[in-house]
């Protein structure tokens, strides 16, 4: 009896004791996370209830939901701006996310091919994804120049005005430029991910589809697409949410009209041109409402796109097949098939065991 | 009987090899011209930069310089002292905030998912439920009140030295991000996959948490560690706009070379300062290049292969 109390206080000990240690090394992590992430989302939204001045607090006080009204209020300059610029935006995306994926998994898909010096190729289309924004904005803002020093225009003897006009009247043109640089910049994250994934689809899935009749078409629909459905769900959500925080990109392919930092086409560009700026200080209040307002907008994109990639859940007979296969080797029950068959399920079977 | 087997496939075998061999004419065809695009304008980035400031005006649409016109003029231009371009600043700023900012959120991210993983304690799942929860809040709220925050404690503590400012403003550089919840998941996933029992037999054998860590799952860890690296690398190096808030109105030598460059975007720029833009990125992008130029082949893999377990 005694003993058993005293084994119990010692397990209870040792409980807490193994508490304490977790909550001390969990605590660097929870106190930096609590104080760049949690703290300033908190008070962004005490913020928005409130008119707001960080330099001069005397006249800081709650206005409930005017900062929401006045960004609700289409008639107020400075609010079509926000809304204009999220248009803008958004038409930009609806083009440009469905074609950062395409073409990343077609090339993923030629590369998964393995011609000669795949290698060298693979390199080459990740390589601007590492190069700096800026950079990027330097060449093709002089690959695409107006006048006649740009190259594009001194290479077919055009005068084509790229990068001019002005946000959402006439700029079409500076937004195709913006496209290409994108493609060009981006198409490496995506492609190295979706070729990594096709990559990792098993082979021996193909064989039993060969076998079963089904051409070429089939087996990319029925094998291909399930088995990398899960990253191009990765890949299309990364890319959404980058895309609706657009802001790198115009702001360094912007048009000649604008000073840099007078551009406003993208939310991001709203939210950054009036906080930079010292003078729109004491709106800081209806920034917060603003940048929350369009946080909402993200986080009803991204579940959107986690649920329809979720659901749409395609038959996968081959994959489940496959498995059944495995286990049957795995337990030793039956070796049916032809050899080489139990041989591609093995190396498959490496494969696998990382997940 | 075991010959038999294995012939008859080969036969059928042989006839996708044909298709496969054609498809690979068809794809080494696009990706040769896809490659050479995805060149031209690093390409045409290095030719111009050695372009003299005649060649400039004349031959804009050459990738290289026309014969007699090489120079070294631009290069020299901005690594002169009382050039614009605070090149060597800036990139020494890039470069010892990048590394703290990596070195730090690796090391958070291995401790951080080494207790949420292999110690037992109260509240563990929770835990990492509210982390997956606040995934899903876009750091875009945060980015004000943080401005704020920041002009607010800077007042408070009435910094006024360049020494005090410099290191302040550094410590809001490299900080924010740490503790980002991506990178800290991907490691704890791949924890969770290392078999439970090398850690508990190394734990009866009387090992401490501290020589687990360090000699088994660090060493282990070293492929995600990688792809870490390779997320945070690049996004502190070529981070814009919350640098572009803190930066706004301080000294140009204390800016980051991806501040710094945007200097040079202007599209209507004269001829001269189009080399010497173009010379100023060759020279940013140095550090990048050799780094990817030695890492490119296990960076690649490592994304390829952990990336999707994300």
């Amino acid at each position: 009896m005694n003993n058993l109390e005293l084994m119990q206080r010692e397990m209870r000990k040792s409980k807490r004791r193994k508490n304490a240690v977790g909550y001390a090394l969990l605590a660097p992590y929870v106190l930096i996370f609590l104080f760049f992430s949690v703290i300033p989302c908190l008070m962004g939204f005490v913020f928005s209830f409130m008119q707001y001045n960080p330099i001069d607090s005397s006249k800081n006080m709650f206005v409930g939901f005017y900062n929401y009204a006045h960004l609700f209020d289409f008639t107020n300059s400075v609010s079509l701006k926000f809304w204009k610029s999220f248009a803008t935006m958004f038409l930009f995306d609806i083009v440009m996310v469905p074609t950062l994926i395409i073409i990343p998994l077609t090339l993923a898909y030629l590369i998964n091919l393995h011609p000669p010096g795949y290698k060298f190729y693979r390199a080459v289309i990740y390589l601007p994804s590492v190069i700096s924004v800026s950079v990027m904005g330097i060449v093709f803002s002089k690959l695409f120049a107006g006048d006649e020093l740009g190259f594009f225009n001194a290479l077919f003897g055009t005068n084509i005005k790229w990068l001019s006009g002005k946000p959402f009247e006439n700029d079409i043109l500076r937004w195709v430029v913006i496209f290409i640089a994108s493609v060009w910049w981006q198409t490496g994250t995506n492609f190295v991910i979706l070729s990594g994934a096709l990559r990792n689809v098993p082979k021996s899935l193909y064989e039993a589809c060969e076998m079963d009749g089904g051409s070429r078409l089939q087996g990319i629909l029925h094998v291909t697409l399930p088995n990398i459905k899960s990253s191009v769900g990765i890949c299309l959500f990364n890319t959404l949410i980058g895309y609706l925080g657009l802001y790198g990109q115009p702001y360094v392919l912007h048009a000649v009209e604008n000073s840099i930092d007078q551009e406003i086409v993208s939310p991001m560009m709203f939210i950054q041109y009036y906080l930079k700026n010292a003078s729109f200080v004491n709106m800081t209040g209806y920034i917060c409402a603003a940048a929350i307002v369009f946080g909402l907008i993200v986080m009803v994109f991204g579940t959107i796109e986690r649920k329809v990639m979720g659901e749409r859940k395609r038959t996968d007979k081959y994959s489940a097949a496959y498995k059944q296969s495995k286990q049957d080797v795995e337990w030793g029950l039956s070796l049916k098939g032809p050899a080489q068959d139990i041989q591609s399920v093995g190396g498959a079977n490496n494969v696998n065991s990382i997940n | 009987m075991l010959t038999r087997l294995t012939d008859k496939p080969k036969k059928t075998l042989s006839k996708s090899e044909r298709t496969i061999r054609k498809e690979k004419t068809v794809s080494f065809v696009v990706l040769f011209i896809v490659t050479i695009l995805w060149m031209l304008p690093l390409i045409y980035m290095v030719g111009t930069s050695f372009k003299s400031d005649y060649d400039l005006q004349t031959n804009p649409s050459g990738l290289f310089p026309s014969a007699g016109q090489w120079t070294l003029a631009h290069y020299k231009s901005f690594l002169s002292a009382d050039s614009d371009a605070k090149i060597f600043y800036w990139l020494g700023n890039s470069l010892w905030s990048t590394l703290l900012h990596v070195g730090l959120t690796v090391l958070l991210d291995l401790l951080t998912a080494y207790v949420l993983v292999f110690l037992n304690f109260k509240g563990k799942e929770k835990f990492v439920k509210l982390l997956y929860l606040w995934m899903a809040v876009p750091g875009v709220i945060g980015t004000a009140p943080m401005f704020a925050i920041f002009a607010a404690i800077r007042n408070g503590l009435e910094i006024s030295s360049d020494a005090g400012s410099y290191a302040y403003i550094f410590f809001w550089i490299v900080m924010p991000g740490v503790s980002g919840i991506f990178n800290m998941l991907l490691m704890r996933n791949f924890f969770l996959s290392i078999p439970r029992d090398i850690v508990d037999s190394a734990r009866s054998d009387g090992a401490s948490n501290f020589k687990i860590f360090t000699k088994i799952i660090v060493p282990l860890a070293r492929s995600t560690i990688m792809l870490i690296v390779l997320f945070t690398f690049t996004g502190s190096w070529n981070s814009l706009n919350w640098p572009q808030l803190i930066f706004s109105g301080e000294a140009q030598k204390w800016w980051t070379v991806t501040i710094g460059l945007t200097k040079f975007t202007d599209s209507q720029a004269a001829a001269a300062a189009t080399g010497v833009a173009m010379a100023t990125s060759v020279f940013a992008m140095l550090p990048i290049i050799i780094v990817f130029l030695f890492t490119q082949s296990k960076m690649i893999d490592g994304l390829a292969s952990t990336g999707i377990k994300a």
